[in-house]
């Protein structure tokens, strides 16, 4: 620098102070963040049949991000035409509601936590949720994000999927849980092995009371449902369809109906449904319903295993059991939350717009839903905080 | 921003009240300080022998004088706009954290950790910021030379940086969309700048360098932000009213203001959005103009580019940034007046050197001395009082000055490393609370233990009541933090405070809830806490005593509830009733109740 020209010199620290200026007036570059992609899960929107009617779970009000989502529960009479809503009340259900049906007109229900509250207050009615009573058996840890992450036996007995991804009991009349798995000890078990557990998904019991549970596979062609006998965990899967074979498969749904169990499984190449009358063996599978696992907006069961999906774009499939094929339903109503049984072999479509809800019904060999009943559900905004 | 906001609103006729009642206090105590000064300067200068002969120093620097005398006047407008009404409580949510949006995450937290203080204690540190920086002025303003006259420019350093750092986020400078149109690099650091060359020593200003660094500094300034003005991608090389220039300034004339002024910018901001093309080839010609001239050495172009500058200060100042002040949160003038005033001010410290030295000898005032007596008891420390009975008019006002920024520096030195915020917070949301003299309703239930409790069995102490639903999603938790926090607070004090909470859901009320509530709320260890509950007509008839209603709603909603705490005294006597309403639950206010229920136990202990 000593034998540049004096103007030069003059302007060397000038030039880098504006260099230096330039470059960070320039800003940062805005690099977006990249999350993970979240995996195949059931929404929490779902019916289910008991030997009193109808019940089904639908989600209301503004959006979740506000804590203006309220989960509403609605139940029909077997036989009747009508909707009733019989929402549990005493706790605000922002995080969900799960039911777990037992005998009868008895159902319990599950809080999920939300908001502010981490554990999962229960309840419980006998008499079709005209009214209800809180159960001592508050689960601290509270229960899963999955539809299936609580369970009952006509006799009173109890599982739960809690949000650790443990598996938790109570016994019929008392208040307190017990640990009866984990996702990594199941794994540690010869059928968890087998499988390549990562994580458990729904719970369950067989129609003669034993615990059944269900998960994801890392292992390709094999299926998560294990059974609990003899102190130990047994694999209680279905075998896959053909077509099926050979990829991940993810255990959506996994539930109680008469005289057994139905699962809804997820692969890479559709869906597939299965049922069991034999306490986790015996299973018949269905036909591989092409869709993507992710797309699934609701997923419902009847009394004796049907199965009835809300796809995106207005679709609807429906199965029984023992049919060859899935059945395409007309195109759905606008909005529909879930699918239910209504009387006489027709399904009602179960519509939300904020507070309202409407049921359309698609009577037996009907190809045209019939608006039938609207339900304006007192939603407190903003009540949640 | 956790903790940035009160959520409070900012026009918060309590949060107002307090605010205006503080800058009552603190300036009673800044006319009492100028007094003070004013009688001891006259006790000192009656009883202090007759002075010399009198020696008139050299004048100071014309280039000095308009950096002092300009930022004087900004620091002491600024002081005033800091007292508006709605800065105690708007300041962080609505200038300073607007002002760090697309700062890289290391500025926002600084910004966030200052405005967290700010929001914890809006009262002090509002009244605070009017004192320092009225006071800076008046020092800048009545000190023109001397060592007053620089540590004057150092405070003005000192207080400018905290506000370019936590107020401005760095001018902005590191966030995408720089531009000197809209105030970069920060009126604040303009500020520093002038209060640097303030505090330079006198023999500086005997040369034209000061003046010269500074219009070169400003000139290289400017070719800097022409060359960003310029930049690609920066959104100003178009038309439409999506463009930055029109989009400032339409949004600047939505602030309330004179209509004719609103009008003037709004039609500027039409203006821009039909021609964004051509506004910007003008700025971006202008400042690279301007700049390059500033950097002559040759007067007359640095006049000529001074001048212009100053006309494009202006009419940037008019036009975009809208004055800067209007709509009730401005904190000053933005960047253009300052820019004026060094432009100005290099000018002249470059064109007009320090005169010659001149020393004239005057005669000496005659003045009646005090009695022997008062002179012997003010006899030490004989130099302290020397230089006071010497001390000019305006040296003791620089020192009112000084006492008028220490009146403002010091509480709020003391708020921030309170970590409490303070109770006008709550006391904002809860309303007043009046004392009251009831004898307490008696309860008899049993604890999360299952232990019996009954009121009876809690004399002696202070009781913290409040009725808490175990399963409730918003409210109770907050409440319950409030009241774990408040135990906290009351240190030593707190073994003599009970914590009670009674189960308030006609649903959920057994014990396995309310120990599944402490488990959430970490209670489960908290010493003197008791969570309350019984058989549901017992606890029926416990919250009729106490007038909490508990209803039970349809629709998936929580039970809803009253939010309240209540004060026992030791003899079992109802001494406040205190709406417990957490509002918005940010941290401010969480802090706030905490400390406003712990203050409140401290008060019917007897203690303050």
């Amino acid at each position: 620098m000593s034998g540049a020209p004096a103007v030069w010199r003059r302007l060397a620290w000038p030039a880098a102070a504006l260099v230096a200026m330039t470059a960070t007036g320039c800003g940062p570059a805005d690099v977006a963040a990249k999350g993970p992609v979240p995996p195949a899960a059931s929404p929490l929107s779902t019916s289910a049949v008991t030997g009193a009617g109808s019940w089904a779970v639908v989600v209301m009000g503004g959006t979740a991000a506000d804590n203006n989502a309220f989960w509403q529960t609605f139940f029909r009479r077997a036989g009747a035409a009508q909707w009733t809503l019989v929402t549990p009340p005493g706790v605000a259900s922002n995080g969900g509601l799960i039911l777990a049906p037992g005998q009868g007109t008895s159902l319990l229900a599950g809080f999920r936590p939300g908001v502010d509250l981490t554990f999962s207050p229960l309840t419980a009615t006998t008499d079709n949720g005209a009214h209800w009573t809180a159960t001592g058996g508050v689960l601290a840890t509270g229960l899963a994000d999955d539809p299936d992450s609580l369970a009952r036996t006509g006799n009173g007995n109890t599982i739960a999927l809690a949000r650790s991804g443990a598996v938790e009991q109570q016994a019929a009349g008392q208040d307190t849980w017990t640990a009866l798995a984990t996702a990594r000890a199941l794994a540690g078990t010869a059928a968890g092995h087998r499988c390549g557990l990562t994580a458990l998904t729904a719970v369950s019991f067989t129609p003669r009371g034993t615990p059944l549970v269900a998960g994801d596979c890392s292992r390709n062609g094999v299926t998560g449902i294990f059974a609990r006998a003899g102190g130990s965990w047994h694999p209680a899967a279905p075998p896959l369809p053909s077509d099926a074979a050979g990829r991940p498969v993810t255990v959506l749904r996994l539930t109680s109906i008469l005289g057994g169990n139905a699962a809804l499984l997820a692969t890479t190449a559709g869906l597939i449904a299965a049922w069991s009358s034999g306490g986790g063996s015996g299973w018949t599978v269905s036909s591989l319903l092409p869709s993507r696992p992710t797309g699934i907006l609701s997923a419902a069961f009847g009394s004796d295993g049907s199965i009835s999906l809300v796809l995106p774009g207005g679709r609807a499939a429906t199965i029984r059991p023992g049919a060859a094929d899935w059945s395409q339903l007309p195109r759905l109503p606008g909005s529909t939350n879930t699918l239910a049984a209504g009387p006489a072999n027709s399904v009602d479509a179960l519509t939300v717009s904020g507070s309202t809800l409407t049921v359309w019904r698609l009577p037996g060999s009907a190809r045209e839903w019939t608006r039938v009943q609207v339900i304006k559900v007192p939603v407190d905004y903003g009540s949640s905080g | 921003m956790p903790g940035m906001n009160s959520g409070l609103s900012p026009s918060n006729s309590i949060l107002v009240a307090a605010f205006r009642s503080a800058l009552l206090h603190q300036g009673l105590l800044v006319v009492g300080v100028f007094v003070l000064l004013s009688v001891v300067w006259g006790a000192a200068r009656d009883w202090q022998a007759p002075p010399g002969p009198v020696r008139v120093k050299a004048a100071e620097p014309a280039g000095r004088w308009v950096l002092r005398a300009g930022f004087g006047l900004l620091w002491l407008l600024d002081g005033i706009l800091q007292a508006q009404p709605q800065m105690a409580g708007g300041l962080p949510s609505q200038v300073t954290v607007p002002a760090a949006q697309g700062s890289p995450d290391w500025v926002q937290h600084l910004v966030n950790w200052a405005g967290t203080i700010w929001t914890d204690h809006p009262v002090q540190a509002a009244a605070a910021s009017v004192w320092v920086q009225a006071g800076i002025g008046l020092w800048l303003l009545t000190a023109p030379r001397g060592w007053w006259s620089r540590a004057a420019g150092l405070a003005a350093v000192a207080w400018g940086l905290v506000v370019w750092v936590f107020g401005e986020a760095f001018g902005g400078i590191f966030a995408p969309g720089l531009s000197w149109m809209f105030g970069a690099p920060g009126a604040a650091l303009l500020y520093v700048a002038a209060g640097a060359l303030t505090a330079l020593p006198p023999r500086a200003w005997q040369s034209p360098l000061p003046g010269r660094l500074l219009l070169a500094g400003t000139g290289v300034f400017w070719a800097g932000m022409a060359v960003l003005q310029a930049w690609p991608g920066h959104g100003f090389w178009q038309d439409g009213g999506n463009g930055p220039v029109a989009s400032m300034a339409q949004q600047m004339s939505g602030s309330p203001q004179p209509h004719p002024l609103s009008a003037l910018v709004a039609t500027f901001g039409t203006f821009a959005a039909a021609h964004g093309i051509a506004v910007n080839l003008v700025m971006v010609a202008a400042l690279a103009a301007i700049g390059a001239a500033l950097c002559s050495r040759q007067p007359a172009i640095a006049k000529s580019a001074v001048i212009a500058g100053s006309v494009l200060c202006a009419a940037d100042w008019v036009l975009v940034q809208d004055f800067g002040f209007w709509g009730g949160l401005g904190t000053d003038p933005n960047s253009m007046p300052p820019m004026i005033v060094l432009l100005w001010g290099g000018y002249l410290a470059v064109t007009r050197p320090v005169p010659a030295i001149d020393i004239t000898e005057a005669a000496a005032p005659e003045r009646t001395p005090m009695p022997l007596t008062v002179r012997r008891r003010l006899a030490r420390p004989a130099a302290i009082r020397a230089s006071l009975a010497g001390a000019s008019a305006a040296t003791i006002t620089a020192a009112g000055a000084l006492g008028m920024v220490l009146t403002g520096a010091v509480p709020m030195a003391a708020a921030s490393v309170n970590m409490n915020a303070d109770p006008v917070i709550a006391q904002a949301i809860a309303g007043d609370s009046p004392p009251v003299d009831l004898p307490a309703p008696e309860f008899s239930l049993v604890n999360q233990n299952g232990r019996p409790v009954t009121l009876t069995m809690l004399r002696g102490k202070v009781v913290l009541l409040t009725f808490l639903d175990p399963v409730c999603v918003s409210d109770c938790p907050l409440i319950a933090q409030e009241l774990r926090r408040a135990g906290q607070i009351l240190g030593s004090d707190a073994s003599r405070v009970d914590l009670v909470a009674i189960a308030l859901n006609p649903l959920f009320y057994s014990p396995p809830y309310i120990r599944a509530f402490d488990e959430q709320e970490n209670l489960t260890g908290v010493p003197d806490w008791q969570y309350l509950t019984g058989p549901l007509p017992q606890l029926r008839k416990i919250w009729n005593s106490y007038g909490v209603a508990a209803d039970v709603s349809a629709g998936g909603a929580m039970v809803a509830h009253s939010d309240i705490a209540i004060v026992i005294d030791r003899d079992g006597h109802i001494r406040q009733e205190i709406d417990a309403d957490p509002g918005p639950g940010t941290a401010s206010t969480r802090s706030s109740f905490a400390a406003l229920l712990a203050g409140a136990a401290r008060q019917a202990l007897g203690m303050r």
